[in-house]
C-alpha cells in the first residue's frame, strides 16, 4: 500500500509532492506514474480565473491512499471521480463531492481499478468572483459552510457529469483548443454542481427560523464538539451555554443545520477520524482507540463495526 | 417594412432602443413584442468581460430590418445564430447594402463591429435568434493568439469570398434551445448564459477549423446549393414521429442527384444524412427526458420508436447510458415555477 499525505493549496506544489512520494517526475504539468505504482497520468491546469484543476486518469498497481491533512488555509475542493465498477452490476464509487481544506479527507484507490477525475481547488475570492453576478450566489455562500455535510455536498456521478468530465479529460486531443475546451467543461461542471446544490438547500427550507447570529454560535458549538476526541464530549448544558440558547433550542437548531442530532454528529466524526488514522498506518489500533477516547478495545471495535460494517483490523494491516 | 437602425454596442442598450421604437418598455431585461408588431420576445444580458447576449423568438406582422451601423467605439465580434421555425419558403432576399449580411436563413455568422450587418426578419416567419458580442481579448484568456488569428483570418477571407459558410446544425440548435428556455429564476443565470455563449463560440471555431482542415469540399459549395441543403436539413429534423424523408424525396427538394446530395450534405453537416437524422433525434429525446415532463415511453414514441427496447438501445448507443439512467429525478424542473418567456409566448 502506498500512503500519500498532503495539505498543499497549490496543485503545482501538490504535483511535486506526489512525484516525490511515488518517485516519479513532473514533466511540464504532468506526472506519468512509474510502472510499479500504476499506469496512467496526473496533471494540473490553472484557469485564467485562478481556479486550479488537478486531473487524473490511471489504474493503480497497489492500493493508493490519498490523505488531505487539515490546512489552515481556506480553500474549497470540488471533486468528480469516475471509478470503474469492480464487477458488472457492482455499484461503482463514482461520485461528486464538495469539501474544504480545513477538513481532512482521504481517498483510497483500489489496485487494478481504473479511476479518472478532476479536483477543483479555489479560495473564497475565486468563488466570490464565480458567484458575483448572480443573486443566488450570496445565498449559496451563506449556507455553504453549514451544508458541507449529509446529502448536500454529495452527488451521484450521472450521465451528464460523466460526459462533461470525460470531455474535460480528453481536451488534450484538440491540442490547439485545449484551453478553450477545458475552460468550458470546467465551468459547466461547476455551474451544474452549484445549481443543484442551490436547489437542494432551497428545496429543504429550514423548518424553524434561525438567525445568522445563531448560525454563527452553532458553528462555535460544532467546533467545540469535535475539537478533541480524547476526552468526553462536552455536555449539552455546556454547549447550550456556549450557544446562549436553551438546551432544547440548541438540540433542535443543531439538527436542522448539521443534519444530525448533536451526539450522532459527534460520533460520526469521531469514527471517520478513526478510519483516517488507521488508513494512514501511522497508528496502531490501540493508539487510535486511545486517541479517540475509547476506554477499551472492544467498545472501539463495536463502535467501528456499527459505523462501517467491518472491524478495524483489515484497515490497519499493510497490504 | 419597418427598419430599425442602431449603433448600440451591447444588447441591453439595443433592446431598449427596440422597446422605444415599439412604444413599450423593458421588463426583466425582456421586451415583449406588442401585438400591433407581432408576437414574441427579445431578451438581453450584459455579462462580465465584455460579453453580451441576446435571444429573440419573434414573429413580425411585416418585414423587419434591424440595421447595425458601425460606430467608432470599442471593437468586438458578433456571432449570431439564426433559425426560422416555419417551413415557409424563405422570403425574397433583401439587399442590405455592401458588406451587409442577411440573416433570414438557418445560418451562423461571425462579423466584427466594423462591418455593417443587417438582421432581416421576413413577415409571418417565426425566427429564433441568438446573438453574442465578445471581445478578442476575452478569448485570449484561454486561446493562443496565433491559433485565434489563424481562425479569424481563414474565416473572414472565406466569408468575403463565399457568403454563407456555416449552417445551424443539431449541436448549435441544442444550445440555442437551452438559452431560449432559460427560466427567469435560474439561480445561476449569469453562469448559465455565459457558459452556453462560450460553448457556442467553441463549437463554431472547432467546426469551422475541422472543415477547413479535413474537408475543403464544404467551402466549394455555392451559396445557392447551401441554401438548398439547409432546406433539406430542416425537412429532415422537422418531425421525428414518422419515418424520415427518403433520399429521393430529399434530392428532389434539393434539386440535386442523390449522390451529390449525400456527398454535399456530409461535407456541410459533417455526418451522412441518416446518421445526422439519428443523432438529432436522440438529442431531442435527451432534451425531452431532461425536461422531466414525459415518461420514457412517451418520449420513445415522440421520436418515432414503437419498440421501447429499440429506443433504449439507440439511446445507449448515442450517449452511453440508458434513458432510465439519466438523472431526471434531480433535474431542474423546479425552476418551472416561474414562467419563461417561452411559456408566455405559448399562452
Amino acid at each position: 500500500m502506498l500512503n500519500i499525505e498532503y495539505n498543499e493549496t497549490s496543485f503545482e506544489d501538490l504535483l511535486k509532492n506526489f512525484a516525490r512520494q511515488i518517485k516519479g517526475r513532473v514533466t511540464g504539468n504532468l506526472i506519468q506514474l512509474p510502472a510499479d505504482v500504476g499506469e496512467g497520468t496526473v496533471w494540473q491546469i490553472t484557469l485564467h480565473n485562478q481556479i486550479q484543476l488537478l486531473l487524473y486518469d490511471f489504474t493503480p498497481k497497489e492500493s493508493l491512499v490519498l490523505q488531505r491533512k487539515k490546512s489552515n488555509k481556506d480553500y474549497y475542493v470540488l471533486r468528480f471521480d469516475d471509478v470503474a465498477a469492480v464487477q458488472e452490476n457492482h455499484e461503482s464509487k463514482s461520485s461528486v463531492f464538495f469539501t474544504h481544506t480545513r477538513q481532512s479527507s482521504f481517498y483510497m484507490a483500489t489496485p487494478g481499478i481504473h479511476i479518472c477525475g478532476v479536483n477543483f481547488l479555489f479560495d473564497k475570492e475565486c468563488l466570490n468572483a464565480f458567484f458575483a453576478n448572480d443573486e443566488a450566489g450570496a445565498n449559496i455562500q451563506k449556507y455553504m459552510d453549514l451544508k458541507m455535510t449529509g446529502p448536500y455536498n454529495f452527488e451521484m456521478m450521472d450521465a451528464e457529469y460523466s460526459r462533461l468530465l470525460h470531455e474535460l479529460l480528453n481536451a488534450g486531443d484538440e491540442k490547439k483548443y485545449e484551453g478553450l475546451i477545458v475552460m468550458n467543461r470546467a465551468m459547466l461542471l461547476m455551474e451544474r454542481f452549484f445549481t443543484r446544490f442551490f436547489k437542494k438547500i432551497t428545496a429543504t427550507p429550514l423548518s424553524i427560523k434561525i438567525s445568522s447570529d445563531e448560525i454563527a454560535r452553532l458553528r462555535l458549538v460544532e467546533h467545540e464538539l469535535i475539537k478533541d476526541f480524547t476526552a468526553e464530549p462536552p455536555t449539552i448544558p455546556i454547549l447550550a451555554r456556549l450557544a446562549a440558547m436553551s438546551p432544547s433550542k440548541l438540540k433542535q437548531t443543531f439538527k436542522e443545520i448539521y443534519g444530525l442530532p448533536v451526539y450522532q454528529y459527534y460520533q460520526k466524526h469521531r469514527m471517520n477520524k478513526a478510519k483516517a488514522m488507521l488508513l494512514s498506518k501511522n497508528y496502531s489500533e490501540h493508539e487510535v482507540a486511545e486517541e479517540l477516547g475509547f476506554a477499551n478495545r472492544s467498545n472501539f471495535i463495536k463502535a467501528f463495526h456499527k459505523s462501517f460494517g467491518q472491524t478495524p483490523e483489515p484497515m490497519s494491516v499493510a497490504s | 417594412m419597418t427598419e430599425i437602425s442602431n449603433t448600440d454596442d451591447n444588447y441591453v442598450d439595443l433592446i431598449h432602443t427596440v422597446a422605444r421604437i415599439f412604444g413599450t418598455v423593458v421588463r426583466d431585461n425582456t421586451v415583449a413584442v406588442p401585438e400591433n408588431y407581432g408576437t414574441g420576445y427579445l431578451w438581453a444580458r450584459n455579462l462580465p468581460d465584455g460579453l453580451s447576449v441576446m435571444v429573440c423568438n419573434i414573429l413580425f406582422n411585416e418585414d423587419m430590418l434591424l440595421n447595425h451601423i458601425p460606430s467608432n467605439g470599442r471593437q468586438y465580434f458578433i456571432l449570431q445564430f439564426n433559425e426560422s421555425l416555419d417551413d415557409n419558403e424563405p422570403a425574397k432576399q433583401k439587399q442590405t447594402g455592401e458588406h451587409g449580411f442577411n440573416m433570414q436563413q438557418n445560418v451562423v455568422l461571425l462579423t466584427n463591429s466594423l462591418m455593417h450587418s443587417g438582421f432581416f426578419v421576413p413577415a409571418k416567419v417565426r425566427t429564433l435568434c441568438v446573438k453574442i458580442i465578445f471581445e478578442k481579448n476575452y478569448l485570449l484568456n484561454f486561446m493562443e493568439g496565433d491559433v485565434l488569428d489563424e481562425f479569424l483570418s481563414s474565416y473572414f477571407s472565406l466569408l468575403l469570398k463565399n457568403g454563407k459558410v456555416e449552417p445551424v446544425d443539431a449541436d448549435y440548435r441544442q444550445l440555442m434551445t437551452e438559452l431560449a428556455r432559460l427560466k427567469t429564476d435560474h439561480p445561476l443565470s449569469t453562469s448559465f448564459i455565459q457558459n452556453r455563449a462560450l460553448m457556442l463560440i467553441e463549437k463554431f471555431i472547432l467546426k469551422f477549423m475541422a472543415k477547413l482542415q479535413t474537408n475543403t469540399h464544404a467551402f466549394k459549395l455555392k451559396d445557392d446549393e447551401i441554401s438548398r441543403l439547409i432546406k433539406v436539413e430542416s425537412l429532415l429534423v422537422k418531425d421525428y414521429s414518422g419515418a424520415p424523408p427518403t433520399i429521393s424525396s430529399l434530392s428532389r427538394t434539393a434539386a440535386m442527384s442523390p449522390t451529390k446530395l449525400k456527398k454535399d450534405f456530409k461535407a456541410l453537416y459533417g455526418l451522412p444524412v441518416y446518421e445526422y437524422f439519428q443523432k438529432n433525434r436522440m438529442m431531442r429525446a435527451k432534451q425531452l427526458l431532461l425536461e422531466g415532463k414525459y415518461a420514457i415511453k412517451e418520449i420513445g414514441m415522440m421520436v418515432g420508436y414503437t419498440n421501447l427496447g429499440h429506443f433504449a438501445a439507440s439511446f445507449k448507443k448515442e450517449f452511453g447510458t440508458l434513458p432510465s439512467e439519466m438523472n431526471t429525478a434531480n433535474n431542474l424542473s423546479q425552476y418551472s415555477r416561474h414562467e419563461t418567456a417561452e411559456d408566455k409566448l405559448a399562452n
